[in-house]
């Protein structure tokens, strides 16, 4: 995956080369991981939990699993997790929901500091259009656009069929675009 | 939906295509190293600080605290109300140990 995989024989993966394991994966992890909670702060935190996650597993780790694959289900997991203990805790939500301030009403609060200038105002309504989709299709959508991963890939990862993976990309970008629309509907017409 | 709106969301849509990859803050290796040896320094008492810390926990133990009290008010009520019916009895049995004749009485009855 990526070629990041060839790097490591199975006898390689151990504790010991637990620092090797570490500078070959952390972009992977840290990009995964601020695609999901869209802020770098947290996203140096869950990339940090990740990896005290995968060292901890490392004894248990299934040989015939890669390894790259192992460690974006770990990111997926604490990441989603890390990004729903965030919601709780800043959730007055409720009276808000009843209370009006629409979805559409917000504005973007994350920039991705990979994303060309020219392009960050897009981009920034993009991550907020994506925080509206549910975790499975999120998921998929930033393990294609952002890791650049097939669907064959994205499968395996999230323990689905091809089909399932292919449905999940679909469903997320027409999620998307209706957002997208109603967003620029409110906000520039 | 019209060709501009259309334009707009494709274009917000390919916003992130190739976009480059963003790096964690150096020495990340450096920081797990210190998140695993903390993880084995785990005491009793974090581990009690961390159940604590919880907000379900905290009410829970102001809840036990009022419970605790009222009991302990409620009791000492019954209790001043139990010393003030023994208070009531008493002065009867001073009465009668006062009527009880000693010994002195019985040896020295002459005047």
């Amino acid at each position: 995956m990526n070629g990041h995989d060839s790097i490591f024989m199975d006898e390689q993966i151990s504790k010991e080369n637990f620092a090797d394991i570490v500078n070959a994966r952390q972009q992977m992890v840290y990009n995964t991981a601020l695609g999901i909670v869209q802020n770098e702060e947290d996203a140096e935190d869950v990339t940090q939990e990740v990896f005290v996650k995968v060292y901890e597993g490392l004894d248990d780790f299934r040989r015939d699993a890669k390894i790259s694959t192992w460690i974006y289900r770990i990111t997926i997991t604490t990441a989603l997790d890390f990004e729903k203990q965030k919601n709780r805790q800043k959730r007055g939500g409720l009276l808000q929901r009843v209370f009006g301030n629409r979805e559409v009403d917000e504005k973007p609060d994350f920039y991705h500091p990979g994303v060309a200038l020219d392009k960050k105002e897009d981009a920034g309504v993009l991550f907020l259009a994506m925080k509206k989709l549910p975790d499975k299709q999120k998921t998929a959508f930033l393990l294609h656009k952002v890791e650049g991963l097939t669907n064959n890939e994205i499968a395996e990862i999230l323990s689905i069929s091809l089909q399932a993976a292919e449905s999940l990309q679909v469903r997320a970008k027409n999620n998307l675009r209706n957002y997208l629309k109603a967003y620029y509907e409110k906000h520039f017409i | 939906m019209s060709d501009k709106m259309n334009d707009i969301i494709n274009s917000t849509m390919a916003s992130i295509d190739g976009m480059e990859k963003a790096s964690p803050k150096p020495y990340l290796l450096t920081r797990i190293n210190a998140a695993l040896n903390n993880t084995g320094t785990e005491t009793i008492w974090t581990k009690i600080a961390f159940y604590l810390k919880k907000p379900m926990v905290a009410a829970v133990a102001i809840l036990l605290v009022l419970t605790v009290n009222i009991l302990a008010i409620n009791n000492r009520k019954k209790l001043l109300e139990r010393e003030g019916i023994t208070k009531s009895i008493t002065p009867q049995k001073y009465d009668f140990a006062i009527n009880v004749s000693v010994m002195y009485d019985t040896e020295n009855q002459e005047p």
